[in-house]
């Protein structure tokens, strides 16, 4: 059968037709899948926005914060903060009344507690504190000093009273984890 | 179609060239080739109909007609084509007697200069004489490039080896067919509306006009026609002038046409007309024997040149009348045919037989730029797309890699830099913060006790020796830029064996204003001044700036 030449344009049009409806078919599935691609891209270049820093500023964020570790669940970290803690105060060779643990007052972050450690030393020198306090950044379940107060004994003004309160993080979340 | 001789015009072809040319609207083709030396016309055609155009005349006339398509020529048969000079200018120039190749500057420059149209507009051909009396006489001839350009369309399916100008044709003819051969003359070429006037020196083309006036204007009756057509006018009007206006009008024109002879002479360079003879070509009718007379009673050295018919076989039908005719088209098959060049070819730069066959390069076909840009473009969605698809897994690999072994993903990592940031804001210096209170204290002021509390002001108390110290000390730690809003809270009598004493009454002046001048209370007693003194540290004792953090 000769096909005229009306029939073989009518069949091209429609050999057109389906390659067209293929690859719009193909390309909606293709775009939308590009697409979550892209959008999975620049989540995680936001990500490493948050992660990255400059050095200048890296420094200055380890001379601050030193050691850290990222916090567990409130048991186990409370009980890791006094641990490193009463370990500080006996390097510093401060002889401290029992640690006496605050529960948490507020969230600063989501997903996390904070909780609070308050020390009490009657009797402890001048350099031992300063001893501590230099010391007390290497302990990377520190969050930061809630309190601290220091009296000195007018008489003997090398003995000091010190009280301090130190806080830690502790998570909220089933999911932990540690470096 | 008027067709002299159609019969057998595919037999002894070889070889052979055909000429067409465009005379009054009609298309006017022969057919030549050399046979034992001599010349023979296998065929001449005309076409009668004024629309028939170039390409239906050559399939007329057995041409293979090519689309621009086609490719290479499988034609055996050489075709010329002339072009009109009416579309073009000749002018005739002087220039010293330089090399060859010094003449076309200066030939260009004086083209430019009397034209008016701009040289990218216009195509040039030129031809030198000899050199006579130290100068040599150039022949150049203007034609618009856009005119070459739309002939050259017209003519191209035609595939002709060369176009060449009429007037060259006409003046082949003359030195060829026609009897008398002069060193110099000029030819009067007439036909039906124009007439060609063209100088020929040594043989060659040296000038040409086309004058608007041709043999329907000029031509006349026999005498014995004129009289019968005279009679008959006469008897049906009734009117004895009739004669005698036709006769008027007729002289008017010729006295005209003579004019504008004489005028052409001037263009040539002719002072005294009488010392060139014009030769007006001719079929041997009784209008070119008028023609003839009028210009020599206006003293032009004029005569009627017959054509020779024994130069030229013919295979049909043959006579001065049908050569005539035909002049220019053998004219232009007769210098085709012996291939000689030198003729002013204006199309050198507008048309070029082969130039259909010359193949571009692959890369430059639109067809293929089109390819390749639609195969670029989706080479880059496909390069950008896998770069979206794989980056982020290669920088989750990359991030992860060394904490593989902390079990430690990019969340973790991410949180755990906010969490640093967030310590290193809520971690104050309390060390720096004891140096900076003992740094401002000059000797004599003793620190009793330190306080700080987050969200609350910073207090410090302790004893003096004078008010001045004490203002000393408050405006030595306002000078700190980590420290803000210093104040004395507090100020009172100490006693001998204690750290002081709080006398509850106000500060002797404004606990925040500038220090400066002696108190006014001087030294407080033996034993000192206690004082309290609270301000903000850095943020952390901010509740609303710690909020906004």
């Amino acid at each position: 059968m000769k096909l005229s030449e009306k029939d073989i344009r009518a069949l091209k049009l429609a050999a057109v037709s389906v390659v067209v409806i293929v690859v719009f078919l193909v390309g909606l599935r293709w775009k939308e899948h590009w697409g979550q691609a892209r959008i999975e891209s620049q989540v995680l270049k936001a990500k490493l926005n948050d992660i990255d820093m400059s050095e200048t500023k890296r420094k200055g964020l380890m001379a601050i914060v030193p050691a850290f570790k990222m916090p567990v669940e409130e048991e186990e970290q409370g009980f890791l903060f006094r641990n490193e803690f009463n370990e500080q105060l006996k390097k510093a060779g401060i002889k401290n009344e029992p640690l006496v643990t605050i529960p948490n007052k507020r969230a600063p972050l989501t997903g996390y507690k904070s909780l609070h450690l308050s020390c009490k030393a009657s009797k402890c020198r001048f350099s031992q504190v300063l001893d501590l306090l230099a010391k007390l950044n290497e302990n990377p379940y520190l969050v930061g000093i809630e309190q601290f107060s220091l009296k000195i004994d007018p008489k003997k003004r090398s003995e000091v009273e010190l009280n301090i309160t130190v806080s830690t993080f502790t998570n909220t979340t089933s999911r932990t984890g540690r470096s | 179609m008027n067709d002299m001789n159609d019969s057998d015009t595919n037999v002894g072809t070889r070889q052979s060239v055909v000429a067409i040319v465009r005379e009054d609207d009609v298309l006017k083709g022969v057919e030549l080739r050399k046979r034992d030396g001599a010349t023979e016309i296998l065929w001449a055609k005309s076409t009668e109909n004024i629309d028939v155009d170039w390409q239906s005349f050559a399939s007329e006339c057995g041409l293979a007609v090519k689309s621009a398509a086609d490719e290479g020529s499988d034609s055996d048969r050489t075709v010329v084509i002339g072009f009109g000079s009416a579309g073009t200018v000749f002018h005739r120039a002087s220039v010293p007697p330089v090399e060859k190749q010094e003449i076309e500057p200066i030939v260009r420059l004086q083209a430019e200069t009397r034209l008016p149209l701009s040289s990218d507009q216009t195509e040039l051909a030129w031809r030198a004489d000899p050199a006579q009396n130290g100068q040599i006489g150039v022949t150049m001839v203007v034609a618009r490039k856009e005119l070459l350009q739309e002939f050259v369309r017209d003519v191209r399916p035609l595939d002709p080896t060369r176009i060449i100008l009429d007037c060259e044709g006409i003046i082949k003819a003359w030195r060829t067919v026609f009897c008398e051969y002069e060193e110099e003359a000029v030819i009067v070429s007439m036909s039906a509306r124009s007439t060609q006037v063209c100088l020929a020196r040594d043989g060659r083309l040296s000038n040409a006009v086309i004058l608007d006036l041709g043999l329907e204007d000029l031509s006349v009756e026999s005498p014995t026609e004129q009289a019968e057509t005279t009679e008959r006018i006469a008897l049906d009007v009734g009117i004895d002038s009739v004669s005698s206006e036709a006769h008027a009008g007729q002289t008017e024109i010729a006295e005209r046409f003579v004019r504008d002879m004489r005028s052409v002479m001037d263009l040539f360079g002719y002072e005294d007309p009488g010392r060139v003879p014009v030769l007006v070509l001719s079929d041997d009718s009784a209008t070119y024997v008028s023609i003839v007379s009028s210009l020599r009673s206006a003293d032009l050295n004029a005569r009627v040149v017959l054509p020779n018919v024994r130069t030229l076989a013919s295979q049909g039908e043959s006579g001065g009348q049908w050569i005539y005719d035909y002049r220019a088209a053998i004219g232009l098959g007769l210098m085709a045919l012996e291939g000689g060049a030198g003729e002013l070819n204006i199309f050198k730069n507008v048309y070029s037989r082969f130039e259909t066959k010359k193949k571009k390069h692959w890369i430059y076909s639109p067809k293929v730029a089109c390819a390749i840009a639609v195969v670029m473009l989706l080479t880059l969605a496909i390069v950008s797309y896998a770069i979206d698809l794989k980056s982020p897994k290669a920088i989750k690999q990359r991030v992860e890699a060394p904490t593989v072994a902390a079990k430690t993903d990019l969340d973790t990592l991410v949180q755990r830099q906010k969490l640093m940031r967030m310590v290193a804001r809520e971690r104050p210096d309390i060390l720096a913060l004891l140096k900076l209170i003992n740094d401002c204290g000059e000797k004599g002021v003793l620190l009793n006790g330190v306080t700080f509390n987050k969200d609350q002001k910073v207090s410090i108390n302790g004893q003096v020796q004078s008010d001045v110290q004490l203002y000393k000390y408050q405006e030595s730690l306002n000078k700190q830029k980590d420290v803000t809003d210093v104040k004395i809270t507090n100020i009172g009598r100490a006693s001998s064996s204690s750290g002081g004493r709080s006398s509850g009454g106000p500060p002797g002046r404004p606990s925040d204003g500038p220090p400066g001048g002696p108190p006014s209370g001087g030294a407080r007693g033996k034993g000192g001044i206690t004082f309290t003194i609270t301000f903000h540290y850095k943020n952390f004792t901010k509740k609303t700036a710690r909020a906004q953090i």
